[in-house]
């Protein structure tokens, strides 16, 4: 190709089309360290594909009683008294076919990982999800998410975040260092 | 006041004061560029409607792709803040509203705000009036905006970006933008030309 005898519109519009398909390849809100707006996902786990649910979507299920949701927990009984994600019940195997029937989603979470969903048989997997990064994700970005770990780009998310927090009774961290707050006060509209 | 024109992390503390030099800079150089792309001229502008010259939607396309990308690439890079970045709200049915009297003035006129301020500043009488009635209609809102403000937050959506309300990726959706910009202008290439040969 010789750049000499193309236009420069022809040039330009090259570039904008390369710069622009890169950063389809690029995890902007990971290294930015956003807080993930994403809300189902599929991802492969030992070859397998699993179907995945972020955090912020399953508190948001939860937060506004959605029905036709039923959340699994397949930690152990003793873990699941100590703690569970507001509505969830313990894993029973046997009530798996009979919940999947009744229920529109099934949501599975355990600590961290989701290596429990090789239990789940393969013919069953149409409607599970599992929650991704487990109840440690719960309890870092719904019950206690800390703002000097996590960013927000709008009020709206942060107050979500804030509110949806205090009510599974957990509590904001670091609160005070978001510069977002002081956003309120100024005003640009126009062309 | 806060004064947050460009979140750009410096290494440095930068006065409010050097902030607003930026700004005017940007002003400058702002009206500058749309004179010498003949923005200050109403009968340039009119000719948009009348699909034969198109110059007006392909610069400033142009300039909204080139400050997507870059907003994006910089924000990437961490070079800028993008939690800092101001969004307009998004008020639904006002801001479509908006548009409809926006777009009527726009071709009444041949002038849009920013443009009747460089026709003003050029000399041109048209320039002058369009600016005396944005400003007299800036009071005006200004003025009765408190009283409306149950039918001005109506349709109130937040401060949200297109990608969180379609809960897509940040990047596919800049990409999505920038192709669907090479595509208008490669449309509106041949509907210009069409259009000029229907004249001539």
């Amino acid at each position: 190709m010789n750049l000499g005898n193309m236009k420069t519109n022809n040039i330009l519009a090259i570039l904008a089309f390369i710069i622009g398909i890169s950063a389809v390849f690029t995890n902007h809100a990971d290294r930015n360290n956003l807080y993930p707006v994403w809300k189902y996902r599929t991802d492969r786990i030992d070859k397998e594909k699993i179907r995945l649910i972020s955090v912020n979507c399953l508190a948001d299920l939860v937060y506004l009683k959605e029905q036709g949701i039923t959340i699994l927990d397949t930690r152990s009984i003793a873990e699941y008294e100590e703690y569970h994600i507001p509505t969830s019940i313990p894993y029973n195997e046997q009530d798996l076919a009979s919940l999947l029937k009744s229920s529109e989603k099934v949501i599975l979470y355990s600590d961290k990982n989701y290596n429990y969903l090789s239990e789940v048989p393969a013919n069953l997997s149409g409607k599970i999800y599992n929650l991704n990064g487990g109840i440690d994700e719960w309890f870092s970005m719904v019950l206690f998410p800390d703002f000097s770990k996590i960013h927000v780009r709008n009020r709206q998310t942060l107050e979500k975040i804030v509110n949806r927090s205090r009510y599974f009774g957990g509590t904001p961290q670091n609160i005070n260092l978001l510069n977002i707050s002081s956003r309120s006060g100024r005003f640009r509209e126009g062309c | 006041m806060e004064l947050i024109i460009a979140p750009i992390r410096f290494n440095y503390e930068v006065s409010n004061g050097l902030l607003l030099v930026f700004a005017l800079l940007t002003g400058i150089f702002f009206g500058f560029f749309l004179e010498k792309a003949g923005f200050g001229n109403a009968g340039v502008l009119i000719k948009q409607f009348y699909l034969t010259d198109m110059r007006m939607f392909k610069v400033l396309f142009s300039a909204i792709i080139t400050g997507m990308l870059g907003t994006f690439w910089l924000s990437y890079f961490k070079i800028l803040d993008i939690t800092q970045i101001y969004i307009n709200g998004t008020y639904l049915w006002p801001q479509i509203l908006g548009g409809i009297l926006f777009g009527f003035g726009f071709v009444l006129c041949g002038l849009c705000p920013g443009t009747s301020c460089v026709a003003a500043f050029t000399g041109k009488l048209d320039g002058l009036a369009v600016m005396g009635g944005m400003i007299a209609g800036i009071i005006i809102f200004g003025e009765t905006a408190p009283s409306m403000d149950k039918y001005l937050n109506f349709s109130s959506l937040g401060d949200v970006s297109i990608y969180e309300i379609l809960n897509m990726n940040y990047g596919l959706l800049t990409f999505l933008i920038a192709l669907f910009a090479l595509v208008c202008f490669w449309i509106v290439g041949k509907v210009e030309e069409r259009f000029n040969k229907k004249l001539s």
